[in-house]
């Protein structure tokens, strides 16, 4: 092959990557056979030959992958788990590295709830309200955004890059019980009334659990849910990982100035890191250095960070009293990590009872 | 037994009786390997004369019909009846007993549609 027409087939292989991952499995191969042959047989013909053929790949290519695609989503739930790139036991799924698409997945709500975030401070910190509104509509826009992957996810089976969108969305809904209504009347209720959402704030979640239902029509995510997390218990610690993003913003309620901006932009880095060496590590040992590794240095940010900004800081609320000192907060920071990681690496209690549960002569 | 987009698993109806038209992509690819079975390229060749360049496939609209006709079994898998020693291997297609018979009553379809025409008097010639 000419080396003037490698560049169209490297082009033709990007293409390629844009279809469903078990159309490109089956079929990648001879497409980009059959496209090689009519490029060359193009060549032979001139320059407008070539266009033409390039121009019918690229025109015809957005239909053709939205028809996989859709394909690949109406299929019936259990010819679509066949269809997935992972074979249905969840064995390989535990000690193969992540893919590409399933690493960008896993990282999405991270990157999201972090950039969201710091929209809002942005605008907080430049006090500019186009900006903090901006934020604020990302908000909104995030939280759908993470109920879909939650909802792709279920239907999925519950691959592992779902874990951190079911702990959000766990940790948001159970937040949102506590806001008060907003002002349009929401199920019953109406704003005046001195009323908090309360169990309105699961209806978002709920309605992702109806469809997701309705879907596939079977237990069998939730089964694969059980199964995934007694094979690979890091997935329980990576659910409640998804959860510290958030919980990272709400340490910096009462600060102000660029304290909160610089927070959350650090954590979130810190914590889409751990994510990512979660995603593309191997088998539970690695997945579980990835985590607490990310903990660590999530809570090494926050405590040098809270050293810094409240060291003998007096606030209006603190009554003319500084509360606390940098020592302080490295004493809280490092009595802290601890807890943390016990409350978070819990679930390796998990693997510690499937350990002993299939050692020889246990089945006896 | 097939599974079709609304999940109804329903036998397939015997081609006779099939009441759907066939797509110009999938009449053309089903006449291309009526002769014998055809890789990708060839097929793709083979379409565009036979309709006289009028249906030019890209390899993403053939390769999604290939998948549809073989789901539909209408089609099948078989070793490259041309192989090339130096060249990357191929997959060839054949058509099986329910697609070539599909083909037989999409062809009888068209002729009654154009037998009609002509009875009302209806031009055939551009």
């Amino acid at each position: 092959m000419s080396a003037r027409l490698r560049p169209f087939l490297r082009a033709y292989a990007l293409l390629l990557r844009l279809y469903p991952a078990p159309f490109r499995a089956e079929y990648a191969d001879e497409m980009q056979g059959v496209f090689a042959e009519a490029l060359a047989e193009a060549t032979r013909q001139g320059p407008a030959a070539v266009v033409g053929l390039c121009l019918r790949e690229l025109c015809e290519f957005p239909a053709a992958a939205a028809r996989e695609h859709r394909a690949g989503f109406n299929a019936p739930w259990n010819e679509k788990m066949k269809m997935t790139s992972l074979p249905l036991t969840p064995r390989a799924e535990i000690e193969l590295p992540a893919t590409r698409e399933e690493v960008l997945a896993g990282l999405a709500p991270f990157v999201l709830v972090g950039v969201v975030l710091s929209v809002y401070e942005l605008g907080q910190y430049l006090a500019a309200p186009p900006i903090s509104t901006a934020g604020a509509i990302g908000m909104a826009a995030g939280w759908l955004a993470l109920l879909a992957g939650l909802g792709w996810g279920w239907v999925r089976g519950f691959p592992r890059w779902v874990y951190p969108y079911v702990g959000s969305a766990l940790f948001i809904s159970a937040l949102a019980m506590e806001s008060s209504m907003p002002s349009w009347p929401t199920l019953g209720a109406q704003a005046g009334l001195r009323e908090l959402l309360g169990w309105r704030a699961w209806v978002p979640l709920a309605l992702v659990a109806v469809v997701a239902l309705l879907r596939t029509r079977s237990l069998r995510p939730l089964a694969r849910f059980g199964r995934g997390v007694w094979r690979d218990w890091t997935r329980l610690t990576f659910l409640g990982f998804g959860v510290l993003p958030v919980f990272a913003w709400l340490f910096t309620d009462e600060t102000y100035g660029v304290f909160p901006l610089v927070y959350v932009l650090l954590c979130g880095s810190v914590l889409t890191l751990g994510a990512y060496f979660y995603m593309r590590g191997r088998g539970p040992g690695q997945r579980a250095f990835s985590l607490l590794g990310a903990l660590a240095g999530f809570l090494l940010i926050s405590t040098g960070l809270s050293a810094v900004y409240w060291d003998g800081r007096v606030e209006p609320w603190m009554g003319g009293t500084a509360y606390y000192h940098w020592y302080d907060m490295v004493n809280r920071g490092l009595t802290s990590l601890p807890l943390y990681a016990a409350v978070f690496f819990s679930p390796a209690l998990l693997g510690l009872l499937r350990r002993w549960l299939s050692r020889p002569g246990a089945a006896a | 037994m097939r599974h079709i987009a609304n999940r109804h698993i329903v036998r397939e109806p015997a081609p006779e009786a099939a009441p759907a038209p066939l797509t110009e992509a999938t009449f053309f690819i089903l006449l291309s390997l009526a002769p014998g079975p055809r890789h990708g390229y060839a097929i793709m060749k083979e379409v565009a004369a036979l309709s006289g360049r009028r249906v030019v496939l890209s390899t993403g609209t053939l390769y999604g019909a290939l998948k549809r006709l073989l789901e539909l079994a209408w089609i099948v898998r078989v070793p490259d009846p041309d192989p090339q020693a130096t060249a990357r291997p191929r997959q060839a297609y054949a058509l099986t007993r329910v697609g070539r018979r599909t083909l037989q009553a999409e062809t009888l379809r068209l002729k009654s549609l154009v037998a009609a025409a002509r009875r009302r008097g209806a031009p055939d010639q551009a």
